[in-house]
This record gives C-alpha cells, structure tokens and sequence, in this order.
C-alpha cells in the first residue's frame, strides 16, 4: 500500500470551496437580523465572486484534485457548468427578493440554501468519481428538499416538498445500490476504473454488475432530469414550490445532472453503447411525447411548464446518442438556453404573484399585453424561444441540437422531435395569445402597483440574452464546443 | 467463510423490502424506514464488496452514506412534523391536492 | 468579385429598417398618428434602396447578377457553417421591389383604414415586422435563413389574423392558419434535414452545384417535402383551408399578406430551388397537377361566395395554383412573372373591397354584414375612384388585354399547352371561370341597382385620399404592368422581364416555343374564354336591372335579347347545378373531410393528453410504483444483454 502522502490540489477544486464558504457566510451574516434585506445584495456579490474564481480557471485544466484517486477535476467542462449554475442562481435571487420578502420567507437559510444547492451541483459536474457526484448530489438535493418546502405554512409547498423528498430518496437509494454494483464489478468507484474494467475481459458476473449498475444510475438520474417514466413528480412539485425555487429546480438540477449523464455515457459507458442507445432512445422519445402531449391539455402554468420542461429534458437526452463532440457541445448549448428560457418563465410567473393572488392559470395572464407590456413582451420571447422559433436562441438552441443528431445518423429520431416539437408550438403560443389576445378579467388576480426592480431587471437580461444569442450565437457555441473539447 | 454472493442476495432482499415498504405503506415515517433501508441494502454491498476486495474505501463510502441518510432523514422528519401542522395526518396516500 | 460585394453592402438595410420600425412602435412610440408614419417612411427606404439595387444590379454583366453579400458569420461549429447573408441577383430582386413596393402602397392605404383603432401602434408594429421577416425570407442566401422568414411571416400572420380579438371566429381562424401552417413547415423542415444530410450545406450556392449523383437517391423526397412546405404556405390543395378563414384579419392584411406577398412565398421557394426540382420529374408532375388542380377547384368554390372577401380568397388560392402550374410545367419566369402581376391586382382588389367594407361599414344599419355582396350593389357613382380602379383589376384579373393579368397568364397557359396540354385544358377552363366570378364580384358590389336603404346610401362616402391614392396607383400597375413582359410574338425582345430573370433560370433547359400562328390562336382563344365568363357574370347578374340600359350600348341590348332562350338553359341547366354543387364541394371538402381531418386530429392528440394526465394522480406512492416499473423494464431490457 502506498504510504506517501498524496498531492493535494486545492487549487482544482477552487470554485467549489469558494461556493460552501459563500453559503456558509450568508448563512452565519442571515443570523443577524439587522442584515436582513441586504442577504440577497451579499448572495449576488458572493455568487459573482464565485463566478470570477471559476472564469479564471477557464482553459488552464483539466487538472485532477489529488494524484492518487482523481474524485474530482477542474476542466472547461466543469467550469462551463459552474458558471450556468451560477448564473442561474443569480437569477433565481433576483426574481426571489420580492416573491420573499411579500411571503416573509426572506430569510438567511433560503438564500444559503440556494448557494449550497450550487456548489452541490458544481461537485456533480466536476466529479470524476461516483462516490463524489453522490455527495455532491445529495448536498442539491437536500438543500432543494428543504427550499421546495420553505414556505412552511403552504400546505401546497409541504405537498410538494414531500413528495420531492420520498421520490428523490427513493431514487438516491437506486443510485446508490447502482454504485454499489459497479464498485462491485471494478473494485473502485472512479470513472476512469470502471471505464477500464469495461474496455478489458470481463466475466458474466462483473458484466451482470455494469449492466445492473448502469441500469440503476440511469434510473436515478433519470429521476433528476425527469426522463419518462420517471417525471412522475415534476409537475406536482413545481407547482407546489415558491415559483423562484421551481425555476431554480426546473433548470439548475436538472442541468447538473445532465452535466453528469454527458460524462458518465460519453466517457464511462462507451463500451456497453450497444446497450444503452436502444433504451435511452426509447426513453427520449417516451420523454418527448409525454412532456408534450400532455402539456396541450394543461392550464395551471406552472404545470404547463413542469411539463415543457419534460419535454426538453426529452430533446437534450437525443445527442446522447449521436455520441460525438457535436452532440455533447449542443446539449451544453442547449442547456445554457434553456436555463435563460426557463428561469424568463417561472420569473415572471414568480414577479407577477410575488404580492396578492398567485397568477396560476393561463386565464389570470388574459390582456397582460395591455396591463404590463414589459412583462408580457418578456414572456412572448421566452415562449418563443421555448417553441423554438428563430430568431430566438431556442431556435438556434434545437437547430443545433437536431443538425448533431442529424450529423451522427439519426435521422428517424430527429423527425420525431421535430414532430412535437412542432406540436409544442399550439402550448406555447397559446400562452402568447392570452397575453394579447384575450380581454383582461374585470379584476385582474395579480395585485396594483409596481413590480419588483430586480426581477424585471432578471427578465428583461434573460429576454435580451435569449435574443442576442439567437442572432450572435458563435461566441456561446464556441463556448460550449469549447467545454466539450476536454472531455476524455 | 461465508461467500461474498451471501451478502449481495441478503444486500437485494433488504433493498427490495425496503422498496417494498416504500410502495405498500401509508405512514410517511414507516416510508422513510424503508428508504432507509435501501440505503442500508446498499451498504451491505458496499461492505461486502470492499471485503472481498480487500480495500478500505468502501467501507468509508458507507460511514459516508451513513452520515447522508442521517442528514436525509432529519429533513425527512420535519416534513412530515409540518404536514402533520397543516393537515393533521401523517398517512402520504391523503396528500393529493397537486395532482393532474 | 470583392468589390461587388462591397457595392452592394447596405442592403442588410433593406430587411433591418421595417424592422427598426417595429422596434420604435413597440418601445418608444405611444402616439398612434407617427405610428403610422414611421412604418411607411422604414418601408419607403426600403424600396427605394431595392430599387437602388435594382438599378445597380442591371447595370452588371449578365454573367455576374448574383451577388452574395455576407453581413457575419452566424453559425460555425465542427461540422458546419451558415452565415446570415443576402443573395442579390434578379430572383431576389423582382421579390425586393415586389414586397416593398405593394408593402409600402399597402401600408400607406393601412394609416386610413386602420388609423382610427384603438390599437392601431400594435398593427403597425405587426406589419412592419412582417415586412422584415417577407424580406428575410426572399433575400436570405441560405436556406436557414429563408426558414427564420418563413417561420417569421407565418408568425405575423397568425398575430393578424387574431388581430381582433374580440372576434371568437378571428381567434379560430388564427388557431386553424397555424395548424395547416405547422403541417407544412414541418415538411419543409425535413426537406432541409435531407438537403443538409446529403449536400452537406444549407447555403443555395452549395447546394444548387451539388453533384447530382449525391442528391439522386433522395432528390424526389427532398422536393416533395419541400413542395408540401410550400402547398401549407401558398394555400394549394389540400392545404388551403386557412386562406379563407384568414380573411378575418384586417383587409389591408388580407391584401399584404394572405394576397400579394406572403402567400407568394411558396412559388419563390420553388422558383429558387428550381434546380432540385428539375432533378426530380415526379415532383415536377406533382407540382404541375396540384397547381392546376387548385385553380381549377378554388375557381369553382369561388362561383358562389357571398362574402367579398371569401371570393378574393379563393380567387387567390386559384391564382396560386396558376402560378405553381408554371412553375411544374418548367415556366419557372412565367410563374413569377405572374407572382408580380397578380400582387399588383390582387393587392388592389383586396383593397378596393377594403374601401367598399370600410365605407359600408359606417353606412349599413346593425346586423347587415358589410362584407356581404347581396347587401351592396349600385356603388358605382357612389365610389367612383374605388370603382374604376377595381374595374381594371378586374379586367387584369379576368386576362383582358392589354392589362397585366394577360401576359403573365398567357405565358402560364402556353407552358402549359407544350408540356402537358390536359392542364392546359384546365387553365383555360379556369380562366373563364375567374372571368366570370370576378365580374359576378364586381357586378354584385358596383353594378345594377342598389340594395341598400335610402338611409344607408346617403351614409356612403367614398374612402379618403390616403386610401384611393394606393388604389389608383396600383390600378395604374395592373394595366401597364404586364408591359415588361410582352411576348415574342409581338415583338422580339421586348420581353423585359424574362430577359432579367434569364441568368437565374439559365440552367434550365431550353423551352419549346410553338409556332407565332398557334400561339396567336391560343392567345385568341384564352381571350374568347374570359370574354364569355364575362358575358356570363353579366347576364346573370346585370340583365334585367334597369341600370343595364345606361351601362351597355342598346345594340348588346337586343342581341342578348335574342338569347334569352339560351338564358333559360343556362340558368337551369348550367347556373343552377353549379351552384348546388360548388356548394357541395365547398361542404364536404372542407368542411367536412379536411375540417374534421383536422379536428379529429387535435382531438386524438389532445384525449391522449387527458389519459396521461389523470395518471397523474397525486398519490406519491403511485409515482414511485411507476418508477418502479420502469426500473424493472429497465433491468429486464439491459440484463437481456447478458445472453446464456
């Protein structure tokens, strides 16, 4: 055994630590309080510090954390994820303040939890390891847990947080017995050795192990990104949760652990392709018809989003198969898109209700054309970027995305996403004809009065990001090509 | 000695029990010993494994999970003190208003 | 090369000023008077940039009349590059001045007729957008490009249709434009999937000079799917269900964009890939068979529409047909020349009973529908400006020479004749019908005696400057503008138009020219036939009135006297069966058969919807029994790897 102390390299591992004492202050100053309104001002200041670290380190990688087992890397790919994250974040604290502060649950822990969600889900994407993507998952999912149930007297927000919480355990416990099975067949838990014991001999028994192991962690993992048959839960717990934490779960979580899929199938599973292609494509299409289909019959919003974004995780899970540069660089594409689209929707469901009434059905959106033209306009861009019409970045966002699975082969896979997505098209618009098309109610839902500075200022950047990349979307392509590039 | 292929069936059947209990039982608190059980099916493994192997860290990643599931459970547990604060009940199959 | 493309740099200008208008309305105007004002002064500098254009490309070589002007570089990954581009070259051109100029007549006439509603900055917004995305779409050099504006018009055309919400039928009428719509683009889109996957680019250049051998294997499936694109969006049968139901959208909508120019877009996707098309006789013949076919079925329909506007629609779903009938027959000129004629007229009919429902909208008492044809009647003196200039549309329409309308349907007609003379037969047929529909039309509204009120008479005023100076200019188009195409025949090279478009359609084979003396006749004939609709239209709806002693010589008096006989016949055995059984069609076909298509379509999609949904059933053990399930479906797939 070797008895040399082992090379530490904090330095690789950065922008996580600065993520945990990021949360840790906000949770120790959120004690305070006197310092109450100013925790979110110093939550985007850390987040923003954080976001420097990480940019930093951009192209120096990949450096793994230790010499002796890898557990973690700092690479383009992580760092790329962190910096989505990251940004998320700062969204979701900028439509939150106001949301908080009418509902009193404008306190030190919401905003931490928020951060260590983060740097949860920036372990998972920098791990090279299965036992540090189960930490780094749990420390998400245990920070969403408690935030989906922070408004303790909503008995909405318990329900949801419940069911989050007996579902999400119930798949850690799938992951786990998956790990459980592939330490068993490759003696370690590091990608890299499972990679190995996949590319060698391998006897029934330890093939028995891969498979099941795989079997289970996809089976987990499809949980977090909501893959069919396992989506069951998001659009209960989306519309239970404050709507700033639904954006947050809708688009961070689910990105961390697609960020963890694209590493474990494109450098972990290569070897066993022949098997999990068939399936993960069945499960991807199933993803895109479910998510779709039903959305059309939906008019809770945030239910109709729970299930658009079902559909999407459907799309993302299609380059999986194509199995190339394209197709990982267009997720990560996708998934910056997405995260812009995502959080300008539940946002301004989230400004709109943050005092009075929640706006909760399409019919309380009727005549918001006339009402809050800013508003509306935001959201007519956010859905079409969602349905994917140029030139929105949504539109770029599938063009690419389709165009690498068409590259890699699949075209019959390709027909069937464009298929529903065009059906996407009717929810979408439907929200848009609403806003503009419908005469507002005598006494609109949503209260009188100005809406918050922030969370305009949130939408009205992700409006503008989503158009901007949509007409110049070289340098974030670029970008995402670029994080692919250190992939093994 | 006892082989390893012991354990990993006694490892299943405390994994599938505990699904099991999960699925079948209406009490949230009886639910979540059942997902603790999961985990500890996969502990078993863990151990199992790391014995016959002869190495250390799977029997750290278990003291790790062990800490996990700890921390689960007590986020598990006030959920269901709240549930039971604002509807009076602790039975799961009652908490049905967000559906469809 | 580099320095044509500098030459022509500033016409990204072209698609981004109408553009630069909405932007204004949208965010920083508030006074509905400028708004309308700004929207013209974009579109006017845009016309008179693409005519800058114009005047800079002919003066080139014919040899170097395309011109790729790249603005940036938009996509580039590993595998793959497209730039936001513009082609200049004569196709793109004609479609440039063809969409600015109609577009900014129409929106100039659009500050009278729209300048009173309440929510008038919004409609100029709408239409400037439209405008950038018509350009996008007919200046893009990429085929990713023309999609951004395809999808972009369809988009602004959907926002119009609805534009009156508080109109039930407006909204419905808008959902139905968009699900017709999204059946065709979704060909359209798989078109450009195959172009991609076996040409390897998006941009035309490339494409067009692909190998043959490589596109061979697919070429018919690639301009199926591409034609299918177009049928959705120039309204060709199947696919045209929307076009009528569209009209609920303001008249001057109806005339920019489901007349002259977005419904158009078809034929110019078709006149641009004319190179993938003539690779693939089978979608040529397809081409050629639904274009006649929809003349022919939508000039039927249009014999015994009420409402003014219903009749315009299907006349320009028929016209459309004209123009993809050109097209299939390998008269790919012919076809847009007619494209250009038919949005001068059509633009100006659309127009024109814009006016007439516009002023009887004030006059006709509550509950008589303006747009209703037997409530009009006898505005001749009343509308006298309306009147003359929708009198010589009509002609246009109708293929009277010299008016615009001939020249282009006689080029039309005469591919027809040389390549496939059983369409030609239905082009003919078609040709008398729309005589005779559009003089019903023109009969009914101005013609014979009034059917209106004292009171609502005296209320009718004809419509202000701001509107009939659009309508008398683009009078003045529909009857000199078939002038820039006059045949051989008549005299050689004086067909202006075709020698402009030449170097675009240069690799097409030479096409057959018959004989002056059968040409003379055909020509003659086709007159003959649009002459006898009109005299049908008039018999009909004219004789016997009293207004028909002061409107027609007594000489043509006496002698349809004499046929009064021959009337009768007429009436029972022709009138009267074609009514009863164009209404048949109208019925079953679309209402029933592509109607319920559609609706049955919308329903299965959405009961399946519902079936899954209340599987949702809020039990959270339900949840973790169907990831179970899952799980173990899994488990069985993957372990099934595992073999003996």
């Amino acid at each position: 055994m070797n008895t040399a102390l082992p090379v530490i390299n904090l330095y690789a591992v950065m922008p996580q630590i600065v993520l945990v004492s990021a949360a840790t202050v906000v949770l120790i100053v959120g004690l305070f309080e006197r310092f109450r309104k100013g925790i979110p001002y110093l939550s985007l200041l850390l987040l923003a510090v954080s976001g420097v670290v990480a940019v930093n380190q951009l192209g120096l990688g990949p450096v793994p954390f230790s010499d002796v087992s890898s557990m973690m890397v700092m690479d383009d790919f992580g760092l790329v994820a962190t910096l989505v994250f990251i940004a998320g974040a700062v969204l979701t604290v900028l439509i939150s303040i106001s949301y908080a502060e009418a509902r009193s649950i404008d306190r030190g822990e919401y905003y931490a939890l928020l951060i260590y969600a983060v740097s949860g889900m920036s372990m998972m994407a920098a791990s090279t390891d299965l036992f540090t993507f189960f930490l780094g998952l749990e420390v998400l999912s245990i920070s969403l847990y408690v935030l989906i149930g922070f408004e303790q007297r909503d008995a909405g927000s318990n329900e949801g947080a419940l069911k989050y919480f007996l579902l999400g355990a119930f798949a850690s416990g799938f992951i786990l017995y998956g790990m459980a099975l592939l330490y068993g067949a490759s003696g370690s838990t590091e990608y890299e050795a499972i990679a190995r014991t996949l590319g060698g001999e391998r006897s029934d028994a330890v093939n028995l192990l891969l498979l099941g192991g795989l079997g289970l962690l996809l089976v987990g993992i499809g949980f977090k990104i909501s893959m069919v048959p396992f989506h069951a839960w998001t659009p209960d717990v989306y519309q239970g949760a404050p709507t700033p934490v639904a954006a947050f779960l809708s688009t961070g979580s689910k990105a961390a652990a697609f960020v963890v899929l694209i590493r474990l199938l494109g450098s972990v599973f290569p070897g066993l392709q022949m098997e999990w292609i068939p399936l993960i494509s069945v499960l991807a299409v199933l993803t895109i018809a479910v998510g779709n289909v039903v959305a059309l019959v939906q008019t809770n919003l945030k239910r109709l989003l729970a299930y658009s974004s079902i559909a999407h995780a459907g799309y993302m899970l299609l380059p999986l198969m194509a199995d190339s540069q394209d197709g990982s660089a267009s997720i990560v594409f996708y998934l910056i898109v997405y995260t812009a689209m995502n959080l300008g929707a539940f946002g301004v469901l989230a400004v709109l209700s943050a005092r009075g009434a929640p706006c909760a059905t399409l019919e309380d959106l009727a005549g918001l054309g006339s009402r809050r033209p800013l508003l509306a306009a935001v959201m007519a861009v956010v859905m079409f970027s969602l349905a994917g019409i140029p030139p929105t970045a949504g539109f770029m966002a599938k063009f690419y995305l389709f165009s690498a699975l068409v590259h890699g082969g699949y075209v019959e896979l390709a027909v069937i996403g464009l298929l529903f997505s065009g059906v996407s098209l009717y929810y979408y618009l439907r929200v848009v004809v609403w806003m503009y098309m419908r005469p507002a109610a005598e006494t609109p839902a949503e209260a009188a009065g100005r809406l918050s500075y922030t969370g305009m200022t949130a939408l009205c950047l992700s409006a503008l990001a989503i158009l901007a990349v949509g007409v110049f979307p070289s340098e974030l392509l670029q970008l995402a090509e670029r994080a692919v590039m250190t992939l093994p | 000695m006892i082989p390893v292929t012991y354990y990993l069936v006694l490892s299943a059947v405390l994994f599938l029990v505990g699904a099991t209990g999960v699925l079948i039982r209406r009490n949230a608190i009886i639910v979540l010993m059942g997902i603790e059980l999961m985990l500890n099916g996969a502990n078993l493994s863990f151990v199992a494994f790391a014995r016959q192997f002869g190495m250390v860290d799977g029997h750290i990643y278990v003291f790790l999970v062990i800490t996990v599931a700890a921390a689960e459970v007590a986020i598990g547990l006030a959920l269901v003190i709240l549930l039971f604060r604002n509807r009076g009940t602790v039975n799961i199959d009652e908490v049905r208003s967000l559906r469809w | 090369m580099n320095h044509m493309t500098e030459s022509f740099s500033y016409v990204w200008l072209i698609p981004f000023l109408p553009l630069l208008g909405a932007f204004i309305n949208v965010f920083v105007n508030r006074n509905p008077r400028v708004s309308g004002m700004i929207a013209c002064a974009t579109v006017a500098a845009s016309f008179l940039l693409a005519l800058g254009v114009f005047f800079q490309l002919i003066g080139l070589p014919d040899g170097e009349r395309s011109v790729d002007v790249v603005v940036y570089s938009w996509i580039t990954t590993g595998t793959f590059a497209v730039d936001v581009a513009f082609l200049v070259d004569p196709l793109s051109t004609v479609m440039m001045l063809v969409v600015t100029g109609v577009g900014l007549l129409i929106h100039v006439y659009s500050i009278g007729y729209m300048g009173k509603d309440a929510c008038c900055v919004r409609y100029f917004s709408y239409l400037n957008l439209f405008m950038f995305a018509m350009l996008i779409l007919v200046m893009g050099n990429n085929f990713l490009l023309m999609f951004v504006g395809w999808e972009g018009v369809g988009l602004c055309s959907y926002l119009l249709i609805g534009f009156w919400c508080e109109r039930r039928s407006a909204a419905n009428a808008g959902m139905k434009a968009f699900v017709v719509n999204r059946i065709g683009d979704f060909a359209f889109i798989l078109g450009l999937l195959l172009i991609f996957l076996y040409a390897g680019s998006l941009t035309y250049a490339d494409v067009f000079a692909a190998d043959p051998a490589v596109l061979a294997p697919v070429i018919t499936a690639i301009t199926l799917l591409l034609f299918v694109g177009a049928m959705g969006k120039s309204a060709q049968v199947p696919l045209h269900v929307w076009l009528p139901d569209a009209m609920e959208g303001p008249t001057p909508v109806s005339a920019l964009i489901h007349a002259a120019t977005m419904v158009t877009a078809g034929v110019y996707m078709v006149a641009r890939c004319h190179v993938l098309f003539a690779q693939s006789a089978t979608a040529m013949t397809a081409v050629a068979v639904v274009g006649a076919v929809t003349a022919i079925f939508a000039a039927y329909i249009a014999l015994t529409q009420y409402d003014i506007k219903r009749v315009l629609a299907y006349s320009t779903v028929s016209q459309l047909g004209y123009m993809f009938l050109a097209c299939g027959v390998g008269y790919f000129t012919a076809g847009i020349f007619h494209l250009v004629t038919h949005a001068f007229f059509k633009a100006l009919l659309f127009m024109g009973a814009g006016s007439v429902i516009h002023a009887l909208e004030h006059a006709l008492e509550k509950g008589r529908d303006p747009q209703d044809l037997r409530n009009m009647g006898g505005l001749r003196d009343l509308m006298p400006v309306t009147y003359k200039s929708m009198l010589l549309a009509t002609l246009a329409i109708a293929g009277i020479a010299p008016f615009a309308g001939f020249f282009s349907k006689d080029l039309i007609l005469l591919g027809a004749f040389v390549n496939a003379p059983a369409l030609w037969l239905v082009g003919l047929a078609t040709g008398a019908m729309t005589a005779f529909y559009m003089f019903r039309l023109l009969f009914m509204t101005f013609g014979g005696e009034t059917r209106l009120s004292r009171d609502e008479t005296e209320k009718v005023r004809e419509s202000s400057r701001v509107m009939t100076i659009p309508l008398v200019l683009l009078a003045v188009l529909s009857t000199v503008g078939g002038f820039i195409g006059i045949p051989h025949v008549f005299a050689a090279g004086m067909d202006r138009f075709g020698g402009f478009l030449a170097p675009v359609f240069s690799g097409l084979p030479e096409a057959q020219v018959p004989s002056a003396s059968v040409e003379l006749t055909l020509m003659v004939l086709t007159l003959l036939l649009a002459a006898a609709g009109i005299w049908g239209a008039y018999t009909v709806y004219i004789r016997g009135n009293s207004i028909f002693d002061r409107l027609v010589p007594r000489a043509l008096y006496t002698l349809s006297l004499e046929k009064f006989y021959v009337d009768e016949i007429y009436d029972t055995l022709i009138v009267g069966p074609v009514r009863k059984i164009a209404r048949g069609c109208w019925r079953i076909l679309d209402s029933a058969i592509i109607d319920g298509g559609l609706t049955l379509a919308a329903l299965t999609v959405r009961s399946m919807g519902n079936a899954i949904r209340y599987t949702q059933t809020g039990v959270v053990q339900n949840y973790a029994l169907i990831m179970v399930v899952g799980a173990l479906v899994v488990f069985a797939y993957i372990t099934g790897f595992l073999g003996p």
